[in-house]
């Protein structure tokens, strides 16, 4: 919520969909952004859904048929597309990470929202389990991305304006061992893993320490795990 | 506070159908060594040292459960909570703090009448007196059964509660 008029608002879920509202949420509009590029991975995505619909479409009445047809034909396009909530730097201007299956796509926009542009893409991302989401944190104009484990520490990928990375060894999302991260700066951060730690780093990923929180803390200041 | 908190205009969108699972964010850096996390058994710690020590700042409730706070800065916070059966939550209250979680204000917002099921809900400010509510539905008793989405709009003002209003689209 960026201000009383204007929010944005991201569904959970392996599709997780965008939507703004510019009039304090009277109304929302879905936000649909393309992906620059088409993978092998988007291609069999968009094919398998053809073949549901067909064989959807062919179980049914052909008055269900004709109907599901008419509906269908109302639903945003079938993009396979998982969006992050948009960071602002100021009311105009700001970025989103759109993933897609194969690719990531960081969007710039620099009219509140109205337009976006692809900025930066990583493709060679891995097909993973449905859900999974590859975390991922834009600060100071450095779009940082979750990578491969590396004797039990995360490995942080950062991408300037206008990146374009080809990286056939970005691991599919579940092997990447970061579920969730939260940077201030391209150097300080926390990363949480898919093996239960909160990890801070105050050098870009370099070193990382072991911050979670004992079990028991109750009201009392208490230490981490270390 | 609390009157100002009162005074308040909360944005509730309710949201059918697509999503599986509520996963609020669990942690936050706010700014250099300060942050927070959800704990064991669902409490909110709070760091001033880079998660050297963790200070518990969770609302006091009554069986509410607590979901992720939204925190505006190093003081402002809120926490929705939650009342009922996990899946059947139909009861709300929120938790306001200004003093990160030395004192919490809870203030028990008059929601529309529930015809769902609320799985899990989110908030977030703009700043002390603006906020959303974004509450999230099973798909199985939507509004009108097609997965279309329905958002409920409402302001909560001391004895002076607007109308629900509803809007929905496909």
């Amino acid at each position: 919520m960026l201000t009383p008029q204007l929010g944005w608002l991201v569904e959970d879920g392996a599709n997780a969909a965008l939507f703004v509202t510019r009039d304090g949420a009277k109304t929302w509009q879905r936000v649909l952004l393309e992906s620059p590029v088409k993978t092998e991975q988007m291609k069999e995505s968009e094919h398998q859904y053809q073949d549901w619909k067909q064989k959807f479409q062919a179980a049914m009445s052909p008055d269900e048929a004709k109907y599901a047809s008419r509906w269908m034909s109302h639903q945003p396009p079938m993009l396979f597309a998982a969006y992050d909530l948009p960071t602002f730097t100021d009311l105009e201007h700001g970025y989103v990470c759109v993933k897609y299956p194969g690719v990531a796509v960081l969007f710039e926009t620099s009219d509140g929202g109205v337009t976006w542009r692809p900025d930066r893409i990583v493709t060679g991302i891995q097909p993973g389990r449905s859900g999974t989401i590859e975390p991922s944190a834009i600060v100071d104009s450095t779009w940082i991305l979750g990578r491969a484990l590396q004797k039990g520490l995360p490995v942080l990928s950062k991408l300037g304006p206008h990146a374009q990375v080809a990286d056939n060894t970005m691991p599919p999302p579940e092997a990447s061992g970061i579920s969730e991260m939260s940077f201030i700066t391209a150097r300080q951060g926390w990363v949480f893993t898919f093996s239960g730690r909160l990890l801070a780093t105050e050098d870009g990923g370099t070193t990382w320490t072991d911050i979670t929180p004992a079990r028991q803390v109750r009201g009392a200041v208490s230490s981490t795990l270390r | 506070m609390r009157k100002q908190i009162l005074r308040m205009l909360c944005v509730a969108g309710i949201l059918f159908g697509l999503a599986e699972t509520a996963s609020a964010r669990g942690f936050q850096l706010l700014a250099p060594n300060v942050g927070w996390t959800i704990g064991y058994e669902q409490r909110i710690l709070w760091t001033t040292d880079d998660g050297r020590h963790w200070k518990d700042i969770t609302p006091p409730s009554k069986d509410g459960s607590g979901g992720a706070p939204f925190f505006l800065d190093r003081q402002r916070g809120w926490v929705l909570l939650a009342y009922g059966e996990p899946g059947v939550r139909k009861d709300f209250d929120l938790a306001v703090t200004d003093n990160t979680g030395a004192a919490w204000s809870v203030i028990h917002p008059i929601l529309p009448p529930a015809d769902h099921f609320v799985r899990g809900g989110q908030v977030a400010f703009a700043d002390s007196l603006h906020g959303w509510m974004a509450l999230q539905a099973g798909m199985s008793v939507g509004v009108n059964g097609q997965g279309c989405y329905s958002r409920l709009r409402m302001a909560v003002k001391p004895g002076n509660p607007s109308t629900p209003k509803r809007s929905g689209q496909c």
